[in-house]
């Protein structure tokens, strides 16, 4: 039971980031004007779209509540080397080139998961930069440079 | 009709011209490959194609503009079959039933489906476009603001049930869709909503973006912490195994046709767009489903439908475009310009002034559909064969396409991130059953909706009964209340036996 | 290593040092060392950036090195003036900027920058009106006639424009203040939105490029009534001005012109500004523009320092009387 309702604490917290998430749009958009029916402001909007998360989140909590509760694992290596291989990426792709921010984004990637296979992943790596360097530099002339800037 | 008749024949003797043809070719499959690789789409493909056209004739130009726009259509289901990767925003409803089909091993028959259901969708709105495409484009923009808004919001309420599982958490994910869409420059009043002074946020969220993260690297993110990962083996792939069986046809058909013609009703209307029109196609089937349980799992009319849908308001967007000069989205509108340097000015004159360049472009439509049907039933084979490829080899690859697809599109590193950000976020909606289909429905919608509101009511002079007394506006908002009522239990109930009685009957008739 | 410049340009710029006596004589800069970027901060394929790359390709010919477009879109152009404003005061770097830009300084709370102070004027390349259209079916066969009826019926007139703060909503809302008229103007994203809107009767009037309602004109799904620009529209030589149409005073040009730095050296600043001078009268140069209906005229620093001064002067008005938020 006590497992139970750990468990729904989870899902109580998810429902909680989004009522979170319509709050700060709320006092957001009250800074915003709210117009009139003839001529609406910027605001109606903000506040109307936020005020219908903020009570729908409520009301899936509510639901939540009353469900039997689900277990959900979460394995945070994928999380971790994904994102980092993505943030990694955008640091390197308008500084050093398409190609070193591809190798880093493969190779960090790659660390997401067992197994890691340097050899085949490096191959893997070279065929793509050159048919990417094909497609998207030469083809389609996107204003990237295989090395440096 | 006759003079139909001759002046498709007039088209026909055009587009069939080798030049014309080659350049229909390359075309196509120019747009089928750019199709398949995710984020990187048609427009992007066009714009760069368009000043290579200033050296050719006008109508090849066309041709092959064209060509890349409809091929692109195609091909953006592949990867949503395959690897629950969207090609293109309008695809990512296809990866709701196309990908657990691929699991089931079922991906040679998916793809085979949704490239007969794109060449059924296509035919279709030609079709429209050769016999009607003046009238049509008449109807399409006598719609007002008061009419867009009402059929937002039918398509808005329609988006709740996209998904299965709790009604609630869908319909609060179009609401949070809806505040997302909110970012970036208001186009009713100028100012500045939700950008946090970055520059990179004043053009709104990039829906690439959006649709990437929430589908592409949140299902990677899931599928890394899966322990196995179903591989195809390779001897598996046999042209058998692509054919569908009679049942899968007899679902195919009517589903593909339903798409088909709220495809083109969608298409016709400028500013709407494919993306509308494959999830609400989708959301239709659901509703008139016998038993909606089986979407989701693998459903033929789940990918039959918005395929379709996807293809028919593609090519009736050249209707308004064509017609009467007035391009309903982006890529239309470079269409559009690349025609005025050309020097021909599409609108009302266009079918009298220059009719070997317009029914030759429209005979050229459908040549390039058939190609497209030549080029992608092969390609089957070979995209299957994609599946063999062990998953951890194949999710750095599917990184690599989508940060670089992502960037293409506004060259821009900050939407390489906000993906990132959407798919942490779409992983922990995976996580707690939260679906992100109808959370990008209402990112579309949102915008649309308010900015026909608004304007309705500015013209209107605040007059908020506007929306009901323009009739067809009334017709949309009494279908979006039988669709809400329909929601309610014991109406729901009621409906189900006046649904079950009609099916019984068409069942007769078939 | 010499003077890196052509004969052309030498004696252009020869004249144009003897023409300004004002210009201190200091010595000649080296330049241009390097390839030279031009910011656009529009998205390619408008006006602003086929105009300027036409210009691009005359001063790669002429300099003898690379003017390369780059396009930094996004809003008040402040994506385009953070690229120069993080660059050497060396001349190797420009940014086109508009009329647009004279709105956005009043328009937005704080601009991040601003091109009076921060950045120093090199010349104006293309010129462009705006129209004010009327459906063909409408009654209204003048200008004075649709004023008229507007004064008339209070609170009738529809004026369709695109995005509120571009230059055709704030003419459309010094239109109003210039004429008394209790219109109200109703913004739509695209122009072709607005097409639409006009023929399905929901305007009575647009305000917009003669540029992006070509194929309209040639349609014959609009009609200009007025031209907004000082002289008549070249192209639509039947067409009189706003203010021969009778409404005194009301003047809406767009330009889009060149700037660099502040610090930059003036011997580059006046070199630059010879060379776009020159392109200016070029035969094909002026065909090309024409056939985007646009005007090539270049103006000296000075006339383009006092005309960004009266334009500014002009929108921080209009701003005010019509009451617009800041941003």
């Amino acid at each position: 039971m006590t497992n139970g309702m750990h468990l729904k604490l989870a899902d109580l917290i998810a429902c909680g980031a989004i009522a979170v998430f319509g709050i700060a749009a709320l006092m957001i958009g009250l800074d915003y004007q709210l117009g009139s029916l003839r001529s609406m402001g910027p605001g109606f909007f903000p506040v109307a779209s936020a005020i219908l998360v903020i009570v729908l989140s409520a009301a899936t909590a509510y639901e939540t509540y009353r469900a039997e509760p689900v277990a959900r694992d979460v394995v945070w290596r994928p999380i971790i080397f994904v994102s980092l291989a993505i943030i990694v990426w955008t640091q390197l792709v308008d500084r050093a080139g398409f190609a070193p921010a591809m190798v880093a984004l493969i190779f960090i990637s790659s660390l997401a998961k067992s197994p890691f296979r340097p050899v085949s992943l490096l191959f893997m790596t070279v065929f793509l930069i050159v048919a990417g360097w094909a497609i998207f530099i030469l083809g389609l002339g996107m204003p990237l440079t295989l090395f440096g800037r | 009709m006759l003079d139909t008749l001759t002046n498709l024949g007039l088209g026909f003797k055009t587009a069939l011209s080798l030049g014309n043809l080659t350049f229909c070719a390359l075309g196509v499959t120019l747009g089928t490959f750019v199709g398949v690789l995710p984020g990187i789409g048609a427009l992007a493909t066009i714009s760069m194609c368009l000043p290579l056209t200033f050296y050719l004739d006008p109508i090849p130009a066309m041709i092959m503009l064209a060509g890349i726009f409809y091929g692109a259509q195609y091909g953006s289901s592949t990867a949503s079959i395959l690897l629950n990767l969207p090609g293109s925003a309008p695809a990512a409803i296809t990866c709701l039933d196309g990908y657990p089909m691929a699991q089931q091993g079922r991906a040679g028959i998916a793809l085979f489906l949704t490239t007969i259901a794109s060449f059924v969708g296509g035919t279709f709105s030609i079709l429209l476009m050769v016999g009607f495409a003046p009238a049509l484009a008449d109807v399409a923009i006598s719609f007002s603001s008061a009419e867009y808004f009402s059929i937002m919001v039918l398509a808005l309420v329609a988006a709740s049930t996209l998904s299965n599982g709790s009604v609630l958490k869908g319909i609060t994910m179009v609401a949070v869709g809806l505040m997302l869409g909110l970012v970036g420059t208001d186009i009713s009043s100028g100012s500045q909503r939700f950008t946090f002074g970055l520059i990179d946020l004043s053009e709104g969220i990039s829906l690439v973006a959006l649709a990437m993260g929430l589908f592409g690297v949140a299902e990677i993110l899931s599928n890394l912490m899966r322990n196995e990962h179903p591989t195809v083996d390779a001897k598996s792939i046999t042209f058998r195994s692509m054919i569908p069986s009679r049942e899968d046809w007899r679902r195919f058909w009517p589903a593909s046709g339903r798409g088909s013609v709220i495809g083109a009703v969608i298409g016709i209307l400028p500013g709407t767009g494919p993306t509308i029109a494959t999830f609400i196609s989708y959301a239709a089937e659901k509703k008139i489903a016998r038993d909606p349980s089986i979407f989701g799992k693998g459903a033929i009319e789940g990918i039959a439908a918005p395929e379709s849908a996807n293809n028919s308001s593609v090519q009736a967007a050249f209707i308004p475009t064509l017609t009467l000069g007035i391009p309903g989205d982006a890529i239309m509108a470079v269409m559009l310009g690349g025609m005025l340097i050309h020097g021909i000015t599409p609108g009302p004159q266009l079918i009298n002034n220059d009719p070997v360049l317009f029914w030759g472009v429209v005979a050229s439509f459908w040549i390039g559909n058939i190609f497209l049907l030549i080029l992608n039933i092969p390609l089957i084979g070979l995209w299957v064969r994609l599946l063999t490829v062990p998953y951890h080899l194949l999710y750095p690859a599917m990184l690599f396409f989508i940060v670089i697809g992502v960037y293409s599109v506004h060259n821009s590193s900050f939407d390489v991130l906000m993906t990132l950000g959407f798919g942490l976020v779409g992983f922990a909606m995976m996580k707690f059953d939260f679906p992100a289909a109808p959370l990008l429905l209402g990112f579309v919608l949102g915008p649309l909706i308010e900015e026909h509101f608004r304007r309705a009511l500015i013209l209107a002079r605040g007059d908020i009964t506007v929306f009901v007394d323009r009739p067809v506006s009334l017709g949309f908002l009494l279908a979006t209340l039988i669709v809400l009522l329909a929601a309610i239990g014991p109406v729901r109930k009621i409906f189900r036996r006046l649904l079950k009685r009609r099916s019984v009957t068409t069942n007769i008739n078939e | 290593m010499k003077l890196n410049l052509t004969r052309r340009v030498f004696t252009a710029t020869a004249t144009a040092l003897a023409m300004s006596a004002a210009l201190p004589a200091v010595a000649q800069t080296e330049y241009p060392v390097k390839p030279v970027r031009i910011i656009v901060p529009f998205g390619p394929g408008g006006l602003a950036d086929i105009t300027m790359r036409l210009a691009a390709e005359k001063l790669t010919e002429i300099f003898g090195q690379q003017f390369v477009v780059e396009n930094h879109p996004g809003a008040g152009g402040v994506a385009a003036a953070n690229q120069l404003l993080s660059s050497d005061p060396d001349g190797h770097t420009l940014v086109v900027m508009s009329n647009g830009t004279t709105i956005a300084v009043s328009l937005f709370e704080d601009l991040g920058y601003d091109p009076q102070t921060q950045f120093a004027p090199i010349s104006t390349l293309a010129w462009f009106d705006l129209g004010i259209f009327v459906s063909p079916d409408s009654e209204y066969q003048t200008l004075q006639e649709l004023v008229d009826y507007g004064l008339a019926n209070p609170g009738y007139i529809n004026i369709g424009t695109v995005n509120p703060g571009s230059t055709q909503n704030l003419a459309a809302e010094y239109f109003r203040a210039a004429t008394n008229i209790d219109a109200t103007i109703i913004p739509y994203k695209t122009s072709p939105d607005i097409l639409a809107a006009m023929i399905r009767g929901e305007l009575d009037m647009a305000i917009e490029s003669p540029t992006a309602f070509a194929a309209a004109l040639e349609n014959e799904q609009v009609r200009a009534l007025a031209i907004t620009g000082a002289k008549r529209n070249p192209s639509l030589p039947d067409v009189p001005t706003v203010m021969e149409a009778g409404i005194e005073g009301y003047e809406v040009s767009g330009w889009n012109a060149l700037w660099t730095l502040d610090g930059v050296p003036d011997d580059v600043i006046a070199a630059l500004h010879a060379a776009i001078a020159e392109i200016a009268v070029m035969p094909d140069i002026q065909a090309r523009f024409a056939e985007l209906n646009t005007r090539a005229e270049s103006l000296t620093p000075e006339e383009m320092a006092a005309r960004f001064e009266s334009d500014r002067l002009i929108w921080a008005q209009v701003i005010e009387d019509a009451g617009i938020e800041k941003r």
